[in-house]
């Protein structure tokens, strides 16, 4: 399953289009499902994590989201975690345990 | 002259030679090492308090009170619906076992930048020593087990830092949502690590730890690992739950022994109830306590 999405930039701080172009991002989930968006280099991921949330019709925060092993956070960008074109991001749910 | 300088030359020459200065070799080191471990076996390590001092028990109150994001380390955070999981009888969360696991992290980084890296490898500090660990979050076990090292692209986790240079990788491992343990690869006692507090998952966690070592090695430096003097360790005495919760703490509490290099557990199911309210004091704070 693959579907083109696109995240809604708003509160634009134009940059040069080069360093601000969008790249494209696969979100995969845990159970391999992928969900493809674009988006700008300088728009925060927490846009593109509440539009995951919501076509998969779960709550954000009941998933957490992975950049090449890190936790990704509200505040970061594709640019300030130095994303690439065509890089992947992870879904995991909240695990649990006591026995 | 000449002939009293050349008498005095002479003299030195046949003199003893003055005694070497004393420079421990390796083997002396790691003897000394066996040494000071045995000491701490026999003595075994101090037993933890009852409570926490009156007024920080206080402040765990305050901070089960708290609503919204209670805390925040690095990358972690946790809200009051994960730490009111510290409450006796609760099930953890990976919310809860990673904020520890930064906190774990931190450490030892400030400490490896405090004494530069080689200092803080085998040194002892006042108390025990802080290693130099590397600690994988929860999300790595099902990445491993699941996908596996190629398909769950585990190779970038490690993009910024070589695991081979660290004492300890920590790695907590979720076992079916139910039950947490706690592994390592300890390259300094060239061990793999399983500490399980039901005194089951061995075998499992052993086969993954061997397969992603070898598996990053060979990505890393383009050879395979060479598994020599390498063994699998999960130690009898391991301290074990006698309840359906608490797997998650002695986890937590597995995987921060074993970053100091302690070799046994100060702990017990008895101990649970204090290092609960202990953890949220310590996650409250963003920081680990020392009066361990």
């Amino acid at each position: 399953m693959s579907e083109e999405e696109q995240t809604q930039p708003t509160g634009q701080d134009v940059k040069s289009e080069g360093d601000n172009a969008p790249i494209s991002v696969k979100v995969v989930s845990s159970s391999g499902e992928e969900v493809f968006f674009k988006i700008k280099r300088n728009t925060k991921l927490s846009k593109l994590q509440g539009a995951y949330a919501n076509k998969v019709g779960k709550d954000v925060s009941s998933i957490r989201f992975l950049y090449d092993g890190a936790r990704i956070n509200d505040e970061d960008t594709p640019a300030s975690l130095d994303m690439e074109d065509n890089d992947t991001i992870d879904v995991m749910v909240e695990q649990v345990g006591g026995c | 002259f000449f002939e009293r300088a050349l008498k005095i030359a002479r003299d030195t020459l046949n003199s003893p030679k003055p005694p070497k200065p004393f420079v421990p070799t390796a083997q002396q080191r790691l003897i000394k090492e066996k040494n000071d471990e045995i000491e701490r076996r026999l003595h075994g390590p101090k037993p933890l308090p009852e409570a926490l001092p009156p007024a920080d028990d206080a402040e765990v109150d305050d901070l089960l009170a708290k609503r919204g994001v209670i805390s925040r380390v690095a990358r972690e955070q946790v809200t009051d619906r994960d730490v009111s999981r510290l409450k006796p009888c609760q099930w953890l969360n990976d919310e809860i076992i990673n904020f520890y696991g930064q906190m774990i992290l931190s450490r030892s980084e400030e400490c490896v930048s405090k004494k530069g890296s080689d200092g803080v490898n085998g040194k002892r500090g006042p108390k025990s020593t802080v290693l130099d660990v590397h600690y994988f979050s929860t999300f790595f076990w099902p990445k491993l087990l699941g996908d596996g090292y190629e398909k769950g692209r585990l190779a970038k986790w490690t993009k910024k830092f070589d695991i081979f240079t660290k004492d300890v990788i920590l790695i907590p491992a979720n076992h079916n949502n139910a039950h947490w343990t706690a592994a390592a690869i300890n390259f300094r006692r060239k061990r793999f690590e399983s500490y399980d507090s039901m005194g089951m998952a061995r075998s499992v966690v052993f086969k993954a730890l061997r397969q992603y070592v070898d598996l990053e090695h060979r990505n890393k430096k383009k050879k395979p690992f060479d598994f020599t003097g390498w063994i699998d360790y999960a130690p009898d005495d391991t301290p074990q739950q006698e309840n359906g919760f608490d797997c998650g703490v002695f986890t937590c509490q597995f995987l921060e022994s074993t970053s100091r290099g302690q070799e046994v557990f100060n702990f017990s199911q008895h101990n649970m109830s204090y290092l609960r309210r202990r953890m949220i004091w310590e996650i409250g704070h963003g920081r680990l306590r020392s009066d361990s």
